[in-house]
C-alpha cells in the first residue's frame, strides 16, 4: 500500500515546480527518493547476497506559514526506509516556532523553539534530501546513516544570528536540547547491541559557525558539541547495568564552489565517551575526513569522486587491539573503513533527478549492525552498487 | 608528447584572455550594462542596492526592506535563460548555488523559496500588484508601474 501511494506522489511531483504557496506566506515542499542497491558481500540496507534491495528509499513533505515577518512555523514529516536500521515509519523530523526580532540588512537574529535541526557539518539538516547531496549515499565516516535521527534533530531550543560583514558572510547557530536516542538502531549503533532497556537524551549543546566568501565561492565551517545519552536497564535483570555515554564531535568544513566543478572536505575528530555500564570509564577517539570533487560536465551532468576514511579509534586505527580484546569476538576490519566512491548524476528538470554510485569499501566500520547481526561473519573488502531517482517538488 | 608541451603556451595564452574577458565581463555587469534590470515595485522608492543586500535577497535571507515592508522575492523556474543569466550576470554566483542555498532553507524549516513565475508576463504583472515586490525582467520589458534599481558594489 505504502508502495502504490509513493509511486503516484512520485508521478504527480514530476509534473510540479519548486513547491507551492497555497496561501500568502504558507508553503509547501516535498521529496522522495529510491535507491535499489545491491553488494558484493556485506548486507547493506536491505541489499546484498545478490539480490537487489528496493528497502532504501526516503519520503519527505513540509510546510510553513510566515505570518508575519519575524514569524515562522515550520514542520517536515519524513519517512524513511533502510533495510534493518529503518523501517519506513512516519516521524516529525522537525517542528519549531522561529522567531527573529532583529532583521536588518547587516544582521538576522533569533530563536527558534521545538525540535530542531542540529547544525552538524555542510549536509547534516537536509541529509535525506537528495537533491542536497553529491552522492547517494552522504559520506558514512561524518553522516553514519545508522544513527541518523540521534545525529538529525533535537528537542529544545536554537540561537541563531547571521551577519554579513566585510569578509563574508557568518552564519551562527547553537542548539540546546535533549538528543532523540529512542530507536534500536540508535541503540545498536552506541551499544552493539538492542538491550532490553531504553537509552534517553540527556541535555546537550551541538553549535557550527559558517563563513561563506563572495557569496558562497568559498565556504568554511567548524560545528562540534556535546551529545549525552543515558542508558537506563529495564530492571534487575537486564544484561547491562545503567551508564552514560558522552559524545563530543567536532567537524572542520571547507569547500571551493567554481562553474564547473566543487571541491569539498571535512574532517571529524570524534570523542565517545562511556561511564557506568558496570566497567571502568572508557574513552576512545575516532576520525573521520573525506575529500571530495565534483565536476559540472553541463547544468544536467555531473560526475564526482571521493575518499572517506573513518577510524573508530585513532590510537588503533588497524583495529587489532580492539580485536584481541574484544569478548564479543568482532573483528578488526569493523574499527575502519575506507570507501572510494565514484558516481554521475543526470539532473533532469528542477525536479527530478537520476543518480548510479559505486562504493569500494576496505573495513566495515560503518556498516548497520542491523542488517549484520554477526560482525565476526563480515567481509573485509566490498562493494555497493546503487542507483537513485529522486523528486523535489 | 613532445608536441603536447609546445602546445601549452597558446593554450595557456587562451586561458589569459579568458580570464580577461570575464573579468571585463564582471566590471561591465558591476556598471549595470548587463542585459537584466533588477525590478522593484514601483511604491518601494529604492534606486539602488549593494551586491551583497542583493544576494541576501534573493537568497532569502533578508526579509524587510529598511521601511519595514515584507520583501516577496520573484523568480522565473531556475533552468530558464533569464533565470541563469540574471544570477551570473547580476549576483555574479551560480544558478546551482542559489538553488542549493534554498534547498538548505526549504528542507530544514529555516526559511521560505522564492515565488516562481511562469513568463515574464506574469513577472512584470506580480511585481507590479505586489508591494514590497522585487523580481528581473530583460532591459526592454520594463512598463512604468516598474521601478529598476542599480546593484553597485559594497
Amino acid at each position: 500500500m505504502k508502495r502504490v501511494a509513493l509511486t503516484f506522489l512520485l508521478l504527480w511531483l514530476t509534473q510540479q515546480g519548486f513547491g507551492r504557496e497555497l496561501a500568502e506566506g504558507f508553503q509547501v515542499h516535498a521529496f522522495a527518493a529510491i535507491n535499489p542497491l545491491d553488494t558484493t558481500s556485506n548486507s547493506f540496507f536491505g541489499g546484498g547476497d545478490g539480490h537487489i534491495s528496493t528497502e532504501f528509499w526516503e519520503l519527505g513533505i513540509n510546510g510553513s506559514w510566515r505570518p508575519r515577518n519575524d514569524l515562522l512555523l515550520a514542520g517536515q514529516l519524513t519517512s524513511r526506509s533502510a533495510g534493518g536500521s529503518d523501517d519506513g515509519s512516519f516521524r516529525v523530523d522537525y517542528g519549531l516556532l522561529d522567531f527573529s526580532p532583529v532583521n536588518t540588512p547587516a544582521t538576522r537574529a533569533g530563536i527558534r523553539l521545538g525540535r530542531v535541526l542540529n547544525p552538524l557539518g555542510f549536509h547534516n539538516e537536509t541529509r535525506d534530501v537528495a537533491f542536497t547531496r553529491t552522492s547517494i549515499l552522504l559520506p558514512q565516516s561524518i553522516y553514519f546513516d545508522r544513527t541518523r535521527d540521534l545525529a538529525l534533530s533535537s528537542d529544545g531550543l536554537q540561537f541563531y544570528a547571521d551577519r554579513r560583514l566585510g569578509i563574508g558572510d557568518v552564519i551562527f547557530q547553537v542548539n540546546i536540547g535533549l538528543p532523540r536516542a529512542g530507536d534500536d538502531s540508535t541503540e545498536r549503533a552506541l551499544l552493539g547491541d538492542d538491550f532490553p532497556g531504553d537509552l534517553d537524551g540527556e541535555p546537550s549543546v551541538l553549535g557550527r559557525v559558517i563563513l561563506e566568501r563572495d557569496g558562497g565561492r568559498w565556504r568554511f565551517g567548524v560545528s562540534g558539541g556535546s551529545v549525552r545519552i543515558d542508558y537506563d536497564p529495564a530492571g534487575p535483570s537486564d544484561p547491562l547495568p545503567d551508564g552514560d555515554i558522552d559524545f563530543r564531535p567536532l567537524i572542520f568544513s571547507a569547500q571551493y564552489n567554481a562553474e564547473q566543478f566543487s571541491l569539498t572536505t571535512e574532517f571529524g575528530p570524534r570523542r565517545f565517551e562511556t561511564s557506568g555500564f558496570g566497567g571502568p570509564s572508557n574513552s576512545t577517539t575516532g576520525e573521520s575526513i573525506y575529500v571530495e570533487g565534483l565536476y559540472r560536465f553541463s547544468p544536467e551532468w555531473e560526475a564526482f569522486l571521493r575518499y572517506d576514511v573513518l577510524y573508530s579509534d585513532r590510537d588503533d586505527r588497524s583495529g587489532k587491539r580492539f580485536a584481541a580484546q574484544d569478548p564479543r569476538g568482532r573483528p578488526d576490519h569493523s574499527r575502519f573503513a575506507k570507501d572510494l566512491t565514484a558516481g554521475v548524476t543526470w539532473r533532469i528538470s528542477q525536479s527530478v533527478l537520476l543518480r548510479a554510485e559505486y562504493h569500494y569499501v576496505d573495513g566495515t566500520a560503518w556498516l548497520p549492525l542491523a542488517d549484520n547481526p554477526n560482525p565476526a561473519n563480515t567481509d573485509r573488502h566490498w562493494s555497493i552498487f546503487a542507483l537513485q531517482a529522486a523528486f523535489r517538488y | 608528447m613532445r608536441g603536447g608541451s609546445r602546445n601549452s603556451a597558446p593554450k595557456l595564452l587562451a586561458a589569459c584572455c579568458g580570464f580577461a574577458l570575464w573579468v571585463s565581463g564582471t566590471a561591465f555587469s558591476e556598471h549595470g550594462l548587463n542585459q537584466e534590470a533588477v525590478v522593484v515595485h514601483a511604491g518601494l522608492g529604492m534606486q539602488r542596492l549593494e551586491l551583497p543586500t542583493l544576494r541576501a535577497i534573493f537568497g532569502m535571507r533578508l526579509l524587510e526592506w529598511p521601511d519595514g515592508t515584507p520583501i516577496r522575492v520573484f523568480v522565473m523556474k531556475s533552468d530558464s535563460e533569464l533565470h541563469q543569466r540574471f544570477t551570473k550576470s547580476t549576483l555574479q554566483i551560480f544558478p546551482y548555488q542559489l538553488q542549493q542555498a534554498w534547498d538548505r532553507l526549504v528542507f530544514s524549516g529555516t526559511g521560505q523559496a522564492p515565488r516562481e513565475v511562469q513568463s515574464i508576463e506574469e513577472m512584470q504583472r506580480r511585481i507590479s500588484e505586489t508591494p514590497g515586490a522585487i523580481g528581473y525582467l530583460p532591459w526592454n520589458r520594463l512598463t512604468d508601474r516598474l521601478a529598476a534599481v542599480e546593484v553597485v558594489a559594497r
